[in-house]
């Protein structure tokens, strides 16, 4: 397995920021031209809408998701060599042995919210029973920024942080610490340029 | 009402439905509609901007019985990236009966809403021979958080007026969305802007004097319903009698 991130390894003072503040960015994330690659591959990948209008609790997003794990010889596809990659690196780097690790993309497109959730509880895809996030991952790949009156920034709750996205950053958050929301993005900021990867891990 | 419908009760797969034959004379629009003085004063208002809000022009039990159609059947979410024009929201599709095929009562009227009587009432208002664009089907639009229509001008084929058939119970604040705006040329700057109702009938002319128009984003948890539709006439030029 080769290394995916550009970071092998957290400073103190990056580990200091993760355990205090619950949250670490590291930029750049990913090689460049592997970057450009894995957003040349979510352009065409078959991001699927789901809306829940839940008056408190709904939802409106455009999701793809996939197994980097899958059975089958596609060592060289760019989804799959992320997926594995970031399996790979994250938990070196964070210091947690890693069970699960799902993948989504959510495409930033007008109209896309997730009211308020906790992302701990969130039930992991494909397996047969619930399982808890102890961290989750975001990998941003847009290449057009926003202020964050427009809408569909990250939003750690209870604490008024607001994480935009930047190209080919990465976040990590430690859930133990807060839920999370995506307020209503309001403006058309790139129906195929924007993309942001999650990634959930279960120690 | 007057309703000289026959009305019959069937059971149909477990459900029981009201089938009336569609020679049923129950009325769509509130009575006053068809008073000349009423229709001359609504004239008169038209030419002023060639934009018009009817209050409280459905048969006063027709709103109601429109909104429980669109609430006994599922809405299929509707992306419209087309031309251009962005817009997300929420659509069911009722088929339209035939003039001899049974069908419930609130398809009769819609029906006869939609094909005699709106573009009957907005012929008279306007002073153009106008008929319904409806095809065979007619669309129930439901917005909610989240939900848009970015700007766009209607213009099509030989339509001459948008009609909208408002079915929207709950008021909000113009800040929160979800309102029609007519835009000046630049596609920004607000013109008007007309708040949803209840068993209103908004009328908007498309040619040959039209303006773009949206639905902003919905900001609020709410339930905007609408049957939006045009109605085709003969296109004359702007100076032409």
């Amino acid at each position: 397995m080769t290394t995916t991130l550009l970071t092998t390894a957290l400073t103190p003072e990056q580990r200091s920021a993760l355990e205090t503040r619950g949250h670490l960015r590291l930029s750049p994330a990913l090689p460049e031209r592997f970057a450009v690659a894995v957003l040349q591959t979510l352009r065409a990948a078959p991001h699927i809408a789901t809306q829940y209008p839940d008056p408190e609790h709904g939802h409106q997003l455009w999701r793809y998701g996939w197994d980097p794990d899958h059975s089958g010889d596609c060592i060289d596809h760019p989804l799959c060599e992320l997926g594995r990659g970031l399996a790979h690196d994250v938990p070196r780097l964070i210091g947690i042995a890693l069970t699960t690790l799902a993948l989504t993309s959510d495409l930033y497109r007008k109209g896309l919210f997730i009211d308020p959730w906790d992302a701990s509880l969130e039930t992991m895809p494909q397996t047969p029973l619930p399982r808890t996030a102890s961290f989750f991952v975001q990998l941003h790949l847009v290449t057009q920024t926003w202020p964050r009156s427009w809408g569909g920034h990250l939003e750690r709750l209870g604490t008024g942080e607001s994480f935009a996205p930047e190209w080919n950053t990465l976040d990590l958050f430690d859930l133990r610490q807060s839920g999370f929301q995506r307020p209503l993005l309001l403006e058309h900021v790139g129906q195929t340029t924007g993309f942001t990867l999650t990634a959930l891990l279960c120690p | 009402m007057t309703n000289r419908a026959r009305s019959i009760r069937v059971v149909c797969g477990g459900a029981i439905l009201n089938i009336s034959k569609i020679e049923t004379s129950a009325g769509t629009l509130d009575p006053r509609l068809s008073d000349p003085e009423v229709l001359a004063e609504l004239g008169r208002m038209w030419g002023r901007t060639r934009r018009l809000r009817v209050d409280d022009a459905l048969d006063p039990d027709l709103a109601d019985a429109l909104v429980d159609l669109a609430a006994a059947h599922p809405f299929t979410y509707l992306e419209r990236h087309v031309s251009e024009v962005h817009g997300l929201f929420w659509r069911q599709i009722h088929a339209l009966p035939s003039a001899t095929t049974p069908a419930p009562d609130v398809l009769v009227r819609l029906r006869r809403l939609v094909m005699v009587d709106l573009p009957d009432l907005a012929s008279r208002i306007t002073g153009q021979h106008l008929h319904s664009a409806a095809g065979e089907g007619v669309a129930i639009d439901f917005y909610t958080r989240g939900s848009y229509l970015d700007a766009h001008t209607d213009q099509g084929s030989d339509r001459l007026i948008a009609y909208v058939i408002g079915l929207t119970a709950e008021t909000w604040p113009a800040e929160e969305g979800g309102h029609l705006e007519f835009l000046g040329p630049d596609e920004h700057t607000v013109l008007d802007r007309i708040a949803p109702g209840y068993g209103t009938i908004d009328l908007f002319a498309i040619y040959p004097l039209t303006r773009p128009h949206r639905v902003p984003i919905l900001r609020k948890p709410v339930t905007r319903l609408s049957i939006n539709g045009w109605l085709t006439g003969e296109l004359k030029g702007p100076g032409e009698p």
